[in-house]
C-alpha cells in the first residue's frame, strides 16, 4: 500500500563546477540570464553611478574602479546610438545564444573564422557568410564614428 | 561575461531603524553588503536597483525585522573556455600575470607560443618574439580562460594564449 510520506531527505543541490563556454555552452545558473557587451556594461555602470552620485555620497569599491578602468580601455563603442545600433543588429540573430551575441559585440572580430575560433560554440549555429556580414556591419559602425 | 542578474538578499533590521526611511536604509545596507564583492563564482560589480522589498517580518524571539530584498545587479562571471581581453600587470620567467578587470589571470610560459620567449636582459624584462609581439607590463592581451579557482571572497584564473587569434592586441 503506497502512501505519500513526508520527505525524509532534502533535495540534493544542483551539481555545479562543470560550467564552461567551450564548444557547448554550459552556463549553469546563468544559462538564460541577459548578457551585456563590454560597451553596454560600461554605459550602464556609468549611468547608475552618475545617478547615484547626484543623490548621495558614493564610495566606490575597488572592484568597481578596476571594472570601470577595464571597460574604459576595452569597450569598443562609447557613443550610445552606436551601442543601440549594435544591439539591434545582434538581437535580430536569434539562432545564437545571448552569450555568443554579447561575445561578438565585445570582441569585435574581423573575420568569421576568427569569431568562430574565439567563440567555439558558434561553429554550427550560423553560416560563415551570414557571420561575416554581421561582423562587417559592426566594423563599419566602429570605424565610422569612433 | 557580464550579466544583468536578479538576486535576493535577506537583511535584518534593528528596531531602532523602524521609521519612515526603512527602504532607504535597506538599500544602503544592500549596497554596503553586496556591491564590489566576489561570491567565489562571480563578482557583483554594481547594484542597479532593488525592485522588490518584501514586507518586514519580525523574527520571533528577537526584535529585529527580516526583509527579503530582490535586486538587479551587473555581475561578471568568468567561464572556462571564454575568450577575454586583459591588461598585463607583471611578467616573470614562469609566465605572465594579467588582470581582467577585478580577476587576476596567470598565463604560464607553457601556454605561451614557443616563438615568444622570455628575455630577462631587456629593459624592462619582457616576453618577445623579436618581431612585433612584445609582452610586458601594460600590454593588452587576448586570453582564453583555461580554468578558474575560487577562494572565499576572491577568484583566480589561468589562461592560455597559445591558440589562433589569441595574444597581443
Amino acid at each position: 500500500m503506497a502512501q505519500a510520506t513526508s520527505p525524509t531527505s532534502r533535495t540534493r543541490e544542483k551539481i555545479t563546477g562543470d560550467e564552461e563556454a567551450a564548444a557547448e555552452l554550459k552556463l549553469g545558473e546563468f544559462q538564460n540570464v541577459p548578457t551585456l557587451t563590454l560597451s553596454e556594461a560600461r554605459l550602464l555602470i556609468n549611468a547608475v553611478m552618475d545617478h547615484r552620485k547626484q543623490q548621495r555620497k558614493v564610495e566606490e569599491t575597488e572592484t568597481l574602479i578596476k571594472t570601470q578602468d577595464y571597460l574604459d580601455v576595452f569597450a569598443r563603442f562609447k557613443v550610445k546610438e552606436n551601442i543601440e545600433a549594435v544591439e539591434r543588429m545582434l538581437t535580430s540573430h536569434t539562432e545564437m545564444e545571448l552569450f555568443e551575441r554579447s561575445q561578438l559585440g565585445s570582441l569585435c572580430c574581423e573575420s568569421a573564422e576568427e569569431a568562430k575560433t574565439l567563440i567555439p560554440s558558434l561553429t554550427n549555429k550560423i553560416s560563415d557568410l551570414d557571420l561575416q556580414d554581421l561582423l562587417d556591419e559592426i566594423t563599419k559602425l566602429r570605424n565610422f564614428t569612433e | 561575461m557580464y550579466f544583468l542578474y536578479e538576486l535576493e538578499r535577506v537583511i535584518t533590521l534593528h528596531p531602532s531603524f523602524f521609521g519612515p526611511r526603512v527602504k532607504e536604509y535597506l538599500t544602503n545596507r544592500l549596497l554596503e553588503d553586496v556591491e564590489g564583492t566576489c561570491t567565489g563564482q562571480y563578482y557583483i560589480i554594481c547594484v542597479m536597483d532593488a525592485y522588490d522589498i518584501s514586507e518586514g517580518r519580525v523574527v520571533p524571539g528577537s526584535a529585529v525585522a527580516e526583509y527579503t530584498v530582490h535586486y538587479r545587479a551587473v555581475v561578471w562571471r568568468p567561464f572556462k573556455g571564454e575568450t577575454v581581453d586583459a591588461i598585463v600587470s607583471s611578467v616573470n620567467r614562469m609566465g605572465v600575470f594579467a588582470d581582467v578587470g577585478p580577476l587576476p589571470v596567470f598565463v604560464s610560459n607553457h601556454l605561451i607560443p614557443g616563438d615568444i620567449k622570455w628575455d630577462p636582459n631587456a629593459t624592462p624584462p619582457q616576453y618577445t618574439d623579436n618581431g612585433d609581439q612584445v609582452i610586458e607590463k601594460g600590454t593588452h592581451l587576448r586570453i582564453k580562460l583555461i580554468g578558474t579557482r575560487s577562494d572565499v571572497g576572491s577568484m583566480f584564473a589561468i589562461g592560455s594564449i597559445k591558440e589562433d587569434f589569441l595574444g597581443t592586441l
